[in-house]
């Protein structure tokens, strides 16, 4: 606790607890859109994943001597990672992939360098590695569908996602109104773009994710959708294909628009965003799907700290340099 | 016309003080500071249990001319080393106060005519300081005669929560603030006048009506809007003076009579009567507190704004720079947090520096690029810290900065 004996005297009422519990309440609305067309199945495993983040982020914390607590950080990992996996993935993959995440990036290498790679964006890597099967295949969407809450394997009838079939250069099976309210094979939570786009606004209007990441990554996707149409169809039906495909707005929201992995300057982000979206649909052209946006993202995440410098050099015709991350430190001590 | 600091933090306070102006209570004992100038010191005019008047020179400096005039009727005891918020330690002049006559002097139309050098001179004499930047008013005025200046600004803008002290100012005395400033332009030779205040007051159309020639400039946006407000009058090639020590300016050329007060917004939270009072210099914050219904357990008193101020003692004397004083009954805990690096702290600095990377330079000890990201115009507003999510200490840090940056500077310079 610090009483400040220094200028200003008062404080906005955002902190740490507030930004995260902004990103948390808005990921609830596309659990419950989830368990709408899901299931219960959503719940559990979206809850196990989430409890298994914050439990690992304890037990790391204990370990270091910080005794057995954490923020709501690794929470909201998990969830996040719970929301990318289709509803039939194995329950304890979610909660495997969390784990692993917060162990290796929040517990292990944060401490050597940190804000170098987003969890989820390993969290996802690592569970497309060891379960690419698992992870895409989708089952057919409905409304009330009802899988098996506890079982780790069943069976279901598939359908091709939209990544898929633009893949094989077929036009995706869904109309618009179909794309829009998230009735497409895709990442349990990550497919109702209409929920999205409200959540996105809130985020926005609580500072809570990097609006100009967030819109520059939709939009530079977007003209690219329409340059370089691949669905056979009009413009509006591509941008909504490819935005929507292999979790590209969720992840655009959730993971690229994260402040604390994005440059620090208005032009950086809009940069960083720039840079992800080209990454991601040049991939996309060459025939991949679901590794393009978390390629891109590790890339990116590389190039956060050029990006600023690219946007001082815009601002003030200078090169200035910017070793590498501040790092999160607690700044007070230069004080003392 | 109005110009739009676009950079800042927004308060969502609504401006509900009474903007009539009263007199201050009377203390028993006033402590006059006796502030000199960098090696200039200060030579007391009076001895100890002399009887003193109201106006009456007790010190003045041996190089640069600064005079200080006793704001009571008294008796003048003796010198006393004091801490002044955002001053530092001064020797101040301890007088037992007596009851004043109160004078009324009605508003003077026909003004003497001055030019520059005896504009400065008068401006001198009459110790007038500017609110705004807590700098001597002839110091500023001299600094002009090396540039061709073209227009006058009053800056009257309270942008701080819990401040009222400028447009109290403008809606109790607008004319004599015009006529500070009608005489400041003219001595100066300048056409171009203009009145920055802020927008939203509701009762800004009150004295905008009352000033003939001066162009109103709403300063809209965020705080801080002293950027913008400089910005504004670096393109217009101007000055900006405080909106009080023109109506000093107006004092003195009217009536000969030398800047002994100023007008001070007491409000916060442990205050029951906020309210906007003219403060004699060298009045104990606490009979402003006492005088304002001051309740509860008052953790800490804020002199000068609670963005910028400092934490002040309840016996130190009030001076100049301070139109705010905000008592806080219990100053909020904030519990600290590694930094998260969000970069809010950028998006709000109102000249645009990024203190995430500054305080990442300085934490590894490299001062040249704590310089070459421009450390040393930090301005020292506050915002960053206002707006960190960790709650860092962050303008506290940058302050630091600012000084290794200018450190830095001096360092090249002097090996070149
Ligand atoms: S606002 Fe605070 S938490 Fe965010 S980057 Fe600046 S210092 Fe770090
Ligand atoms: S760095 Fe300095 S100028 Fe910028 S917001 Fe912080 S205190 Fe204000």
């Amino acid at each position: 606790m610090r009483k400040p004996n220094a200028a200003p005297f008062i404080h906005c009422e955002d902190t740490v607890n507030t930004l995260y519990s902004d990103i948390l309440v808005s990921l609830l609305p596309l659990v419950i859109i989830s368990i709408v067309q899901n299931g219960l199945r959503v719940l559990f495993i979206s809850t196990l994943s989430m409890l298994a983040g914050w439990l690992a982020q304890c037990a790391g914390n204990f370990v270091k001597g910080r005794g057995f607590s954490a923020g709501l950080q690794p929470a909201i990992t998990g969830l996040i990672l719970a929301l990318l996996c289709p509803v039939t993935v194995p329950w304890w993959l979610p909660a495997l992939g969390s784990v692993f995440s917060v162990v290796i990036i929040d517990v292990v290498m944060n401490e050597f360098y940190e804000n170098l790679f987003s969890p989820p964006v390993i969290g996802w890597l690592f569970m497309l590695s060891i379960a690419p099967g698992k992870m895409d295949t989708y089952p057919m969407v409905g409304f009330f569908n009802s899988f098996p809450i506890f079982k780790s394997e069943f069976s279901f009838a598939t359908s091709q996602s939209i990544a898929q079939s633009l893949q094989l250069k077929i036009k995706p099976q869904f109309d618009m109104v179909q794309i829009l309210t998230g009735r497409v094979p895709g990442g349990m939570g990550t497919t109702c773009i209409i929920v999205m786009a409200a959540v996105m606004v809130f985020l926005f209007y609580r500072r809570a994710v990097a609006w100009q990441v967030t819109m520059s990554m939709i939009f530079a996707a977007a003209v690219i959708a329409v340059i370089f149409n691949r669905t056979g169809s009009g413009a509006l039906y591509s941008i909504l294909c490819e935005i929507s495909a292999s979790s590209y707005m969720f992840a655009a929201i959730f993971i690229a628009g994260n402040v604390t992995l994005s440059p620090k300057t208005s032009i950086g982000r809009v940069i960083y965003g720039v840079v992800i979206a080209v990454i991601v649909m040049s991939l996309r052209y060459k025939g991949i799907t679901e590794y393009a946006v978390i390629f891109s993202h590790i890339v990116a995440n590389w190039i956060s700290v050029l990006c600023d410098q690219v946007a001082l050099l815009i601002l003030t015709g200078k090169a200035k340099s910017l070793k590498g991350h501040a790092g999160r430190e607690n700044y007070g001590r230069l004080l003392s | 016309m109005f110009i739009f600091a676009r950079k800042g933090v927004k308060f969502y306070q609504k401006v509900n003080i009474n903007t009539e102006i009263k007199n201050s209570a009377r203390p028993e004992f006033a402590r006059i500071p006796l502030a000199a100038l960098g090696d200039d010191e200060m030579y007391l005019k009076v001895g100890p249990n002399e009887l003193i008047s109201k106006y009456q020179l007790i010190a003045q400096s041996n190089k640069k001319g600064l005079y200080v005039y006793s704001p009571f009727d008294g008796e003048f005891i003796s010198t006393e080393l004091l801490r002044i918020p955002g001053i530092g330690k001064v020797p101040c002049g301890v007088v037992k106060t007596s009851e004043s006559p109160q004078i009324e002097r009605p508003f003077k139309e026909q003004l003497p005519e001055y030019d520059f050098d005896s504009l400065i001179e008068m401006v001198r004499k009459s110790a007038v300081i500017d609110e705004v930047d807590g700098v001597r008013l002839f110091k500023k005025l001299e600094d002009l005669k090396n540039r061709e200046v073209q227009a006058v600004i009053a800056y009257g803008v309270d942008d701080q929560p819990f401040t009222a002290a400028s447009t109290a100012v403008l809606l109790n005395f607008a004319n004599e603030v015009a006529a500070g400033l009608n005489l400041v332009a003219h001595a100066l030779g300048c056409e171009q006048k203009y009145l920055c205040i802020k927008k939203n007051y509701r009762n800004a159309k009150l004295f905008t009506d009352n000033l003939q020639g001066i162009q109103i400039v709403n300063v809209k946006g965020k705080y801080p809007s002293t950027p913008a407000v400089k910005g504004f009058c670096e393109r217009v090639n101007g000055v900006m003076i405080g909106v009080q020590a023109l109506r000093a300016i107006y004092q003195a050329a009217a009536y000969g009579l030398p800047q002994v007060s100023v007008v001070v917004t007491v409000w916060g939270e442990g205050i029951a009567e906020p309210g906007n009072i003219e403060v004699p210099f060298g009045t104990p914050i606490k009979t402003l507190l006492e005088q304002c219904q001051a309740f509860g357990t008052i953790e800490r008193v804020i002199a000068g704004g609670i963005m910028t101020g400092k934490t002040a003692a309840l016996d130190s004397p009030l001076y100049v720079s301070q139109t705010a004083l905000t008592p806080l009954v219990k100053t909020r805990e904030y519990k600290t947090v590694s930094c998260i690096g969000c970069g809010r702290c950028g998006s709000v600095c109102p000249v645009g520096l990024n203190p995430y990377y500054i305080m990442g330079a300085v934490k590894q000890e490299d001062f040249a690029r704590v310089s070459q990201l421009g450390a040393a115009s930090c301005i020292g507003c506050g915002c960053c810290s206002y707006i960190c999510p960790s709650c860092q200490p962050v303008t506290e840090i940058m302050k630091y900065c600012r000084k290794k940056a200018y450190d830095y500077k001096k360092e090249i310079a002097y090996n070149a």
